[in-house]
């Protein structure tokens, strides 16, 4: 009788001790399962409140070439983040990503009717292009990608 | 049944609820996020949808101001003091070189390049019944559907030739003008002892029709045009009189 209750209750003991491990690991895994979730439903939202829209384009000179683009989404994106979004520029056919760069060849923008350093739901970006050689006549293509993917485009011509 | 099987049962319910509750959590707090996501697409898909503005008409107040008329053709109300967030993307010419700026709103006026609005229009009567606009400080009104804003674009270039104006509103529907004068009028004179007046204009091409119509009796003096370029004409007459020639001339 006595090694009986003993045997049950060291099966107990094990049985609380593994019961125990396992809830751990189990609660462990579906914590890690919401944490992802919630994190990609936050990037997925972030996301859908990013937009952005190319009003115009324009060669200033043989090497230069401005682009407005407005914030048309209601995120926020602080001016170093704008920094982070991505450019491809060139000739239809020949374009390529063009690198940021505050002075030189790539490209550098500028906060138009902001009065922070943000950049807000309706505001606009003069985004300058600056090329090593000479732009040649013809139909060009521009895309401005945001840090979080979301994306704008305009096909623009330069003339004479 | 033993303990250790009771314990058992119990840990593994009270996993599975913990389990489900989590995955209930996280699940509606999500649909809570991409529902909020969703809310703000759709409005801005709505503003976009029933927004629409339209150049109707400009005019060359001096040689750096231009003003234009600019009528909400759209649903929607824009705010005056949300007028800092559209743009004012205007192209022009100095000395045969193309250039385009972005003009900057500013209501009170600037020493640089600005636009601002002069006067409002309803139903072709100055003024505005619906949100009235007050321009000048404190500002407040909305630029309402049907209405039209008379605006005036300064350039601080000195004679800059106006091509091209977009204008921009904050959910990005633009319109454009491409500034192009179809006809010009106007009252040029042939002074005392002339023979001709020069007229220049500012088509940017050589007129396709021109008229000249004396407002006098010439006296049987022969009139006609000559020098059709694209920045003047010549009204020239036969001989020369011993009074003032006044001419109404029409270009196209």
């Amino acid at each position: 009788m006595a090694s009986s209750v003993v045997s049950e209750g060291v099966v107990l003991v094990a049985v609380v001790i593994a019961a125990a491990a396992l809830s751990q690991v189990f609660l462990t895994s579906m914590a890690g399962l919401e944490h992802g979730t919630l994190s990609m439903t936050e990037r997925l939202n972030d996301k859908m409140k990013t937009n952005i829209d190319v009003i115009s384009a324009v060669n200033t000179s043989s090497t230069t070439v401005k682009v407005w683009v407005k914030n048309t989404g209601t995120s926020i994106i602080p001016a170093t983040v704008v920094e982070m979004g991505d450019i491809i520029f060139g000739r239809i056919g020949e374009y390529s990503h063009v690198q940021y760069a505050e002075s030189g060849a790539g490209w550098d923008f500028t906060l138009l009717n902001s009065d922070d350093t943000n950049w807000q739901n309706s505001e606009t970006i003069e985004i300058t292009i600056t090329s090593a050689s000479e732009l040649e006549k013809g139909d060009y293509y521009f895309r401005f990608n945001t840090y979080n993917g979301v994306d704008d485009e305009l096909y623009f011509t330069i003339g004479d | 049944m033993g303990q250790s099987t009771t314990v058992a049962t119990a840990f593994t319910a009270i996993m599975i609820i913990a389990g489900v509750s989590i995955l209930v959590t996280s699940t509606v707090s999500s649909f809570g996020v991409i529902s909020r996501g969703i809310d703000s697409m759709v409005s801005q898909n709505e503003a976009v949808l029933n927004e629409d503005v339209e150049f109707t008409s400009w005019r060359l107040l001096d040689s750096q101001t231009l003003r234009a008329n600019v009528t909400n053709t759209g649903e929607t109300s824009i705010r005056l003091r949300d007028f800092d967030k559209m743009d004012c993307i205007v192209t022009y010419t100095v000395s045969g070189k193309r250039n385009s700026t972005w003009v900057p709103y500013a209501q009170a006026g600037d020493t640089g390049s600005h636009w601002n609005v002069t006067r409002v229009f309803f139903n072709g009567v100055e003024g505005d019944e619906v949100n009235p606009l007050k321009l000048t400080a404190p500002v407040y009104g909305s630029w309402d559907p049907r209405e039209t804003l008379e605006i005036q674009i300064w350039l601080e270039e000195s004679n800059p030739s106006f091509q091209y104006v977009t204008l921009v509103t904050p959910d990005a529907v633009k319109a454009s003008t491409d500034l192009v004068l179809e006809y010009e009028v106007g009252v040029a004179i042939v002074t005392t002892g002339g023979t001709y007046v020069d007229v220049a204009h500012r088509l940017g091409r050589t007129p396709k029709n021109v008229q000249a119509t004396p407002q006098a009796d010439l006296s049987g003096t022969g009139f006609w045009v000559s020098d059709v370029d694209s920045s003047k004409i010549r009204i020239n007459i036969g001989s020369s009189l011993g009074f003032d020639a006044p001419f109404y001339w029409r270009i196209e």
